[in-house]
């Protein structure tokens, strides 16, 4: 079955700084892929490039065939791919509603009329029903995050990047939010999802990899990546020692 | 706020047509050129407002494609010998493609360039203007009689059918935007200008989305310097391609009445010509009070006067939640609640502020 996206030796660096060197990886369709890493490990540049925010500096990026390091992020966006951001990006003199309108009419093409009714259908499966007419400028950081997911989710998307959206949720919010994202990503949807709190992405995935020192060190089903010594050491610290 | 209807913006349109269209029959002539004067400068302002107000485009040139107009609408009538309607309405497709290029060369600058560089393409266009051979050079050249006979034979009948016409363009203008805002693209327009980024991630293309409206934009404003033409009787390269009149004091019709509103630029150039008719025997005092009056509107209220009566209802949510202090207990020193002795606690102000210009509301 042909990839639904591969990166080959893929490099990235910002003037003299490297973020990330020969980074290879291959994701079927419909795969869900977790990944994990320190901080300032590359992560959210590995997003910025695949959904066309950043040119590689090197290498090559196949999606579904065509070469994602020339698409433009809107041209990635109408492909397929949908992205949120670590920090929310609202459209804040929007309504909620309003917002996720843009991702229908934008991003998946729908016509006015379309899109308002798929709005309203994520509204309700993310649980933002109530807030749909309130600018989105003043939602809680909650909230913000189930709009930043169900703007990415509301077009459709054939991979789905999720970066950190399970970061400062409390347990309950979480288990809510894994919910959210089991009703909103069809079996189709191949994800890769950014995540600190591991608890809550190994609930979703089905791989985990491990982003460090610009490459990935390691990537395979989740109890072993996790048993692993070296992400042990890398990515638990001080814990794996004890 | 719910997304804004486009039944209330299309009510207020007709009731305006409703009264603005019988009125030659109860005017006289001199209150029908004012008028005219006035739907130019609120349509120039309404195209200036789209594309800075709804579209962040910020050009400081606009006032290249009224004088491009104004030569293209000569050219077509005494060069070409086209019908004086004819040669008006092809104003509009020469403002679309001109505007092509004049894009395509701004369009890779950033903001600040881009609006000087706005700046410099249309001094060029003027001084090109004024080398044409057959358009009167610099001094300029009057419409031959039979073009200005075609809007009418006698000048009542005249002023009549250009009120008439710059109206229903007035109209039209209007009509475009409140379509447009409430389209697709209006949708991409407002999520681009909240954030261009995340606009772009969910399938926005700005640079398509500018283009739209930069090309839109010089097209109605082609137009708007021919109909122009028509009230001034000649075209000149200082006169038609005026920066004052077609892009300074528009700046300031659109920043004092709302940008981003389209209510804005209405409120603003009725103000302004109001303001032009009682001060201008003032001379330059009169630009010193409206370059003061707009700096001081900028700092006071961004949103323009159209915002407001937004301000006002913040104002007064504010003062029901926090009960002004009396003035006996600023008298007796109060005391706050955390035990802290000063003076009476300040009035709470509105936590957002009512004035940045919102986009997409009116």
């Amino acid at each position: 079955m042909q990839p639904l996206l591969e990166l080959r030796e893929v490099s990235k660096s910002f003037g003299g700084i490297e973020v990330f060197r020969d980074v290879s990886f291959v994701l079927a369709p419909g795969a869900r892929l977790g990944v994990l890493g320190p901080n300032g490990a590359g992560k959210s540049t590995m997003f910025n490039l695949i959904s066309g925010l950043h040119r590689p500096s090197g290498g090559q990026m196949i999606y579904q065939g065509r070469d994602l390091g020339q698409m433009r992020p809107w041209t990635a966006c109408r492909a397929g791919i949908g992205r949120t951001f670590q920090i929310p990006q609202p459209f804040t003199h929007m309504t909620v509603a309003d917002n996720i309108v843009v991702a229908c009419t934008s991003g998946a093409g729908l016509g006015l009329h379309e899109a308002r009714a798929r709005a309203q259908e994520i509204l309700e499966l993310t649980g933002l029903g109530a807030h749909a007419q309130k600018l989105a400028g003043s939602l809680a950081l909650l909230d913000l995050k189930r709009l930043e997911l169900a703007k990415a989710a509301a077009m459709r998307p054939k991979l789905l990047l999720l970066d950190e959206i399970a970061g400062g949720l409390t347990e309950a919010e979480c288990g809510t939010l894994l919910e959210i994202l089991a009703a909103v990503t069809g079996r189709g949807t191949a994800v890769i999802w950014i995540e600190h709190v591991v608890h809550a992405l190994t609930q979703f995935v089905d791989e985990i990899a491990v982003l460090a020192d610009k490459r990935i060190i390691t990537r395979g089903k989740i109890d072993a990546v996790l048993a692993d010594p070296e992400v042990r050491a890398l990515y638990f610290g001080a814990e794996a020692e004890a | 706020m719910k997304m804004p209807s486009p039944a209330l913006p299309l009510a207020c349109l007709a009731l305006a047509v409703a009264v603005m269209a019988p009125l030659p029959f109860f005017v006289g002539n001199g209150t029908m050129r004012y008028l005219t004067d006035l739907f130019i400068i609120i349509a120039v302002a309404q195209l200036w407002n789209l594309l800075a107000g709804f579209g962040g485009v910020v050009s400081i040139g606009q006032h290249a494609f009224i004088g491009a107009g104004a030569y293209a609408f000569y050219g077509f009538t005494a060069h070409l010998g086209l019908h004086p309607f004819a040669a008006m309405a092809l104003t509009v497709p020469f403002g679309a493609l001109l505007s092509l290029p004049v894009f395509a060369i701004l369009s890779r600058m950033r903001v600040a360039y881009f609006a000087i560089g706005s700046w410099v393409l249309a001094e060029v266009m003027m001084l090109a203007a004024g080398k044409l051979p057959g358009f009167g050079g610099g001094s300029g050249i009057s419409l031959r009689p039979e073009i200005v006979r075609a809007f009418g034979a006698r000048t009542p009948e005249r002023i009549e059918n250009i009120y008439w016409l710059s109206f229903a363009i007035l109209s039209l203008v209007v009509l475009f935007i409140i379509l447009v805002m409430h389209s697709r693209r209006g949708y991409a327009l407002r999520a681009m200008r909240d954030n261009e980024n995340a606009a772009m991630a969910l399938g926005v293309n700005p640079v398509a989305v500018k283009a739209m409206l930069f090309v839109a934009s010089g097209a109605m404003l082609s137009l708007l310097g021919a109909l122009n033409t028509l009230q001034k009787l000649r075209i000149n390269p200082s006169g038609s391609f005026s920066l004052t009149d077609w892009t300074v004091f528009i700046i300031f019709i659109v920043v004092i009445g709302g940008m981003g509103r389209i209510i804005g630029p209405v409120i603003g150039a009725v103000l302004f010509v109001l303001l032009r008719e009682n001060l201008s025997d003032l001379g330059p005092v009169y630009m010193i009070v409206l370059g003061a009056a707009a700096i001081g509107m900028m700092l006071w209220e961004p949103g323009g006067i159209a915002a407001l009566p937004q301000r006002w209802k913040d104002r007064r949510a504010a003062r029901r939640t926090a009960p002004a202090p009396r003035l006996w207990r600023r008298a007796l020193h109060f005391r706050d609640g955390a035990g802290r002795c000063g003076s009476a606690p300040r009035r709470a102000r509105p936590t957002a502020r009512s004035g940045a210009p919102r986009p997409g509301r009116w």
